[in-house]
C-alpha cells in the first residue's frame, strides 16, 4: 500500500509549484515590462483571512501581507465566488501608487478557503510625473490616484466602469490594461491548481494544512530567533537625501533579543519627510523582515516569519507614513536604509555584519525608465533640473 | 396630436422638478459651493432613442447645463444596453462632457416602457478631488493627469444598490472626503426625488402624452428660435476676444469666432482661433458649446434657450475647433 502524503506537504508542493509556473508566466506575459520593476512582480497565495502563506519572491513577503490582511478585513462580509479586487493605496496596505495588486478569493463548495495575489507596478497612473515618481510631491495625491480596494470583477463579471477609471487615469492606458488582463490570467492560473488540490484534500484537510505550514515556520523562525544572544543592539542607516528638506534623513534601531522572540523598535528615527521619502508602516515592516529571511535561507516566505519578530514604529518618524504623505521612493532609498539599520544590529549579535549587499539588492533603485528630476544638490539619486527653456 | 395646454403643463412641471431639485441639493449640501455660491446647475434631459436634448432646467450655471448633454450622451455611450431601474451615473471627466475636473455631474435614467427616456441631472463644482494642487487649480499643469483625478461616466448606485467600494474609491482622491460624501448624497438626493416627481407625471398623464409634450415643447422652441434667427439680416460676422496668458510664459491666446446668419440657419464657427496651449487653459468642446449657447441666449428674448440638439453641434466638415482635447 503506498504511504499517504502528508497534506501540508502536498498543499506546500503545490504552493511552490504553482509560484514558480504562475511568476515567470506573468513575467512573460506583461507588456510593459520594460517599464517597470520586475523585481516588484508578485505571486501569492494566502489563507482565508489573509494570511500569506507562500510568496514568490520572498523579499516582498511584507509587501503582500499587509494588502491581503487589509483587503479581507474590508471585504469579510462582502465576498463571493468571481470577484476579483484590486488596490494600490499606499493607506490601504500598500507601498507606492504605482503597485497594483490584484486578489481573487477561492471557493471550493462555497466556502472561502484562501486567496490567489498578484501584484505588478504599473507603468504610469497620473499625478504631476510621467512614472510616478516625483521627488516635490508633497501629498500623495500628487504622486497619482489612489485605488481603495474595489471590486474588478464581481461574480465572474468585468466592471468595465472601474476599469476605464483606472486606464484613464494613466498617461499609458493600454499598457495598463493589458497588464490587468494579464494578471487576472495568472490569478486563473493560480486559483485552478490550487483549487483542484482543495477539492481532492477536502477544505477542512487544505485550510488545516496551510495553518500548519504557517505554524511550522513560526517554529523554525523562533528556533533561529532562539539562537541569537540575547541584549540590545543599536544600528543606523546611511544618509538618505530628500529633495525637499535640508538635512538627510537616518534609520535608526533598537533590536532587543529576549529569548524566542525579537523586537525592533524605530524610535529615534528622522521624523516625518516634506518629500516622497516617507514609508507606510506596511513597507517598513517588510524592510526590516528581509535580514530575518536571510538569517536561515531555508525560512519559507510566510506569515509565519513575523510571529515572533515585533516591529514598533512611532507615529512621528517617517517610517509611519499617514495619510496624506507622499511615499513614493519608499521601496527604495527608504528600504534600503531601513534594511542597512537592521543588518548593523542584527551584525553585532554575531559580531560581524552579515553581507548586506545580497540584502539590500532586492530594495536598490533599478534604472529607471523616465526621467525624474530632482533639486541637484549634492548627494540628489536624481537628474539634475533643466533651466528653463525661453519663450520663442 | 397633444393639445398645447397639456404640452405646456407637462414643460412646466419637468422645469418644476429642475428647480425642486435645485432647492433639494441647496438645502441639503454642505459646502459653500452649493448654499452660497450656488455653483451647481440642475436639470432635466430626454432622450429619444438617438438624441439627447435639454429639456428644462432650474436657474443654472450655462456651462454646466449645456455641457451636461454631452455627459448624458457619454453615459448612453458607456452603459448603452447595460442602464437598469435605479442606476446613477456620475462622471467628471472634461472628454466625456466634462468642462474641468470640478464639475462633477450626477445623472439617473428614468424608465418609459423598458426603456431610459428621462434624465434628472446635477452638476456641481467640487471643493476637492485630488491632483497636486487642492481645489484642482494647477496652474503648472502641462497634461490633464497632473490636476485631479478623472472619473468616467461610472455607476455609483447599480439597481438601486450602492456600490460602496466605488465611492470610498472616489472619496479617498478628495482633501475632504466627508464634505465630499455629504454634497455628493445631496445630489443622488435630489436624483432621486426627480425620478419620483417624474414617476408621478407619467402616471397622471401616460409616457406616450408625455414623450409627445416634450417633443412638441422641443418643436416649439425650435420653431421660436428659428423665427427669432430669421429676423437676423443674413450674412458673416466676426468677433474675437484674447486671453492674456495660459500660465506657461505663452501670452495673447486668441478666440476668434465666425458666426453665418443665413435665412433661419445660424451657425458659429471658431477657426483661425489659436492652436492648442502647453497651460491649462484649453476648453473642451462641452465647454466650448456651452459659452456659445451663453452667448445665444443673451440675445435672444427672455425664456428663450437655443435647442441645444444635433443643429448645434459642429458640422462634421468644418475644421477642427480651437482648444480641442
Amino acid at each position: 500500500m503506498a504511504p499517504s502524503l502528508d497534506p501540508a506537504k502536498e498543499v506546500s508542493t503545490t504552493i511552490g509549484t504553482t509560484l514558480g509556473r504562475a511568476r515567470p508566466a506573468l513575467l512573460r506575459r506583461l507588456a510593459s515590462l520594460a517599464l517597470i520593476d520586475r523585481r516588484h512582480v508578485t505571486v501569492a497565495l494566502a489563507t482565508a483571512d489573509g494570511r500569506v502563506v507562500g510568496i514568490d519572491p520572498a523579499a516582498r513577503l511584507g509587501m503582500v501581507r499587509s494588502v491581503a490582511r487589509t483587503v479581507c478585513d474590508a471585504f469579510s462580509e462582502n465576498i463571493a465566488e468571481g470577484d476579483i479586487i484590486l488596490t494600490n493605496d499606499p493607506f490601504s496596505g500598500g507601498t507606492h501608487i504605482q503597485d497594483l495588486t490584484l486578489l481573487r478569493p477561492l471557493f471550493v463548495a462555497e466556502q472561502l478557503i484562501g486567496w490567489t495575489v498578484v501584484q505588478t507596478p504599473l507603468p504610469d497612473l497620473g499625478g504631476m510625473a510621467l512614472g510616478g515618481y516625483y521627488p516635490f510631491a508633497l501629498e500623495i495625491w500628487a504622486e497619482g490616484i489612489r485605488v481603495t480596494p474595489a471590486k474588478l470583477y464581481r461574480k465572474g463579471v468585468l466592471q468595465r466602469d472601474a476599469l476605464t477609471m483606472l486606464t484613464l487615469n494613466s498617461r499609458l492606458p493600454h499598457l495598463v490594461e493589458k497588464d490587468v488582463q494579464n494578471m487576472v490570467d495568472i490569478l486563473e492560473l493560480a486559483n485552478t491548481a490550487v483549487t483542484a488540490l482543495a477539492v481532492r484534500q477536502t477544505p477542512a484537510v487544505y485550510t488545516q494544512a496551510l495553518d500548519r505550514i504557517i505554524a511550522d515556520t513560526a517554529a523554525q523562525a523562533q528556533a533561529a530567533l532562539s539562537a541569537l544572544p540575547r541584549g540590545e543592539w543599536q544600528g543606523e542607516s546611511g544618509p538618505i537625501h530628500c529633495c525637499l528638506e535640508e538635512a538627510d534623513l537616518h534609520v535608526t534601531v533598537r533590536l532587543t533579543v529576549s529569548g524566542q522572540s525579537v523586537e525592533l523598535d524605530f524610535s529615534g528615527s528622522s521624523p516625518a519627510a516634506k518629500g516622497f521619502v516617507n514609508t507606510t508602516a506596511a513597507t517598513t515592516q517588510a524592510a526590516a523582515a528581509i535580514p530575518f529571511l536571510a538569517l536561515r535561507p531555508s525560512l519559507p516566505a510566510n506569515e509565519g516569519v513575523f510571529q515572533h519578530l515585533h516591529i514598533s514604529l512611532p507615529d512621528d518618524t517617517f517610517l509611519h507614513a499617514k495619510l496624506p504623505m507622499s511615499v513614493g521612493w519608499s521601496p527604495y532609498q527608504p528600504s534600503q536604509a531601513v534594511v542597512q539599520a537592521v543588518a548593523a544590529a542584527l551584525g553585532q549579535t554575531y559580531r560581524t555584519l552579515p553581507p548586506v549587499k545580497h540584502l539590500t539588492a532586492p530594495v536598490t533603485a533599478p534604472p529607471l525608465p523616465f526621467t525624474v528630476t530632482g533639486c541637484g544638490r549634492p548627494g540628489c539619486p536624481f537628474s539634475p533640473p533643466q533651466p528653463p527653456t525661453p519663450n520663442p | 396630436m397633444i393639445d398645447r395646454i397639456t404640452a405646456l403643463v407637462i414643460k412646466d412641471s419637468l422645469e418644476a422638478i429642475s428647480e425642486e431639485m435645485s432647492k433639494t441639493v441647496e438645502r441639503t449640501a454642505v459646502h459653500p459651493l452649493f448654499n452660497e455660491v450656488h455653483d451647481y446647475s440642475t436639470g432635466v434631459f430626454f432622450y429619444d432613442g438617438s438624441d439627447v436634448r435639454l429639456v428644462a432646467r432650474a436657474t443654472a450655471i450655462p456651462v454646466h447645463i449645456f455641457a451636461s448633454i454631452l455627459s448624458v450622451e457619454a453615459l448612453m455611450e458607456s452603459f448603452q444596453d447595460d442602464l437598469h431601474e435605479g442606476d446613477i451615473v456620475m462622471l467628471n471627466d472634461p472628454y466625456y462632457g466634462g468642462t474641468h475636473h470640478a464639475d462633477w455631474t450626477v445623472m439617473k435614467p428614468v424608465f418609459f416602457d423598458g426603456k431610459p427616456v428621462l434624465f434628472p441631472s446635477v452638476r456641481a463644482h467640487m471643493a476637492d478631488f485630488g491632483g497636486p494642487v487642492a481645489g484642482g487649480y494647477n496652474p503648472e499643469a502641462k497634461d490633464i493627469w497632473q490636476e485631479a483625478l478623472r472619473i468616467p461616466p461610472i455607476k455609483l448606485f447599480e439597481k438601486g444598490v450602492l456600490r460602496q467600494d466605488v465611492l470610498d474609491w472616489i472619496l479617498a482622491n478628495s482633501r475632504i472626503p466627508n464634505v465630499l460624501r455629504g454634497d455628493l448624497a445631496a445630489m443622488f438626493g435630489a436624483c432621486n426625488l426627480a425620478e419620483q416627481r417624474v414617476h408621478a407625471l407619467f402616471a397622471k398623464y401616460g409616457g406616450d402624452v408625455v414623450n409627445e409634450s416634450i417633443e412638441y415643447t422641443l418643436d416649439y422652441a425650435e420653431k421660436r428660435f428659428r423665427a427669432e434667427v430669421a429676423k437676423w439680416p443674413d450674412g458673416e460676422y466676426r468677433g474675437s476676444a484674447t486671453l492674456d496668458h495660459d500660465s506657461l510664459g505663452n501670452y495673447d491666446v486668441e478666440v476668434k469666432t465666425t458666426v453665418t446668419i443665413k435665412g433661419s440657419d445660424l451657425s458659429v464657427d471658431l477657426s483661425g482661433s489659436s492652436p492648442e496651449t502647453p497651460g491649462f487653459v484649453n476648453s473642451p468642446f462641452g465647454n466650448t458649446a456651452s459659452w456659445v449657447y451663453t452667448a445665444l441666449c443673451s440675445v435672444l428674448p427672455g425664456g428663450l434657450i437655443p435647442p441645444c440638439v444635433r443643429c448645434c453641434r459642429k458640422p462634421p466638415q468644418s475644421p477642427p475647433a480651437c482648444f480641442e482635447p
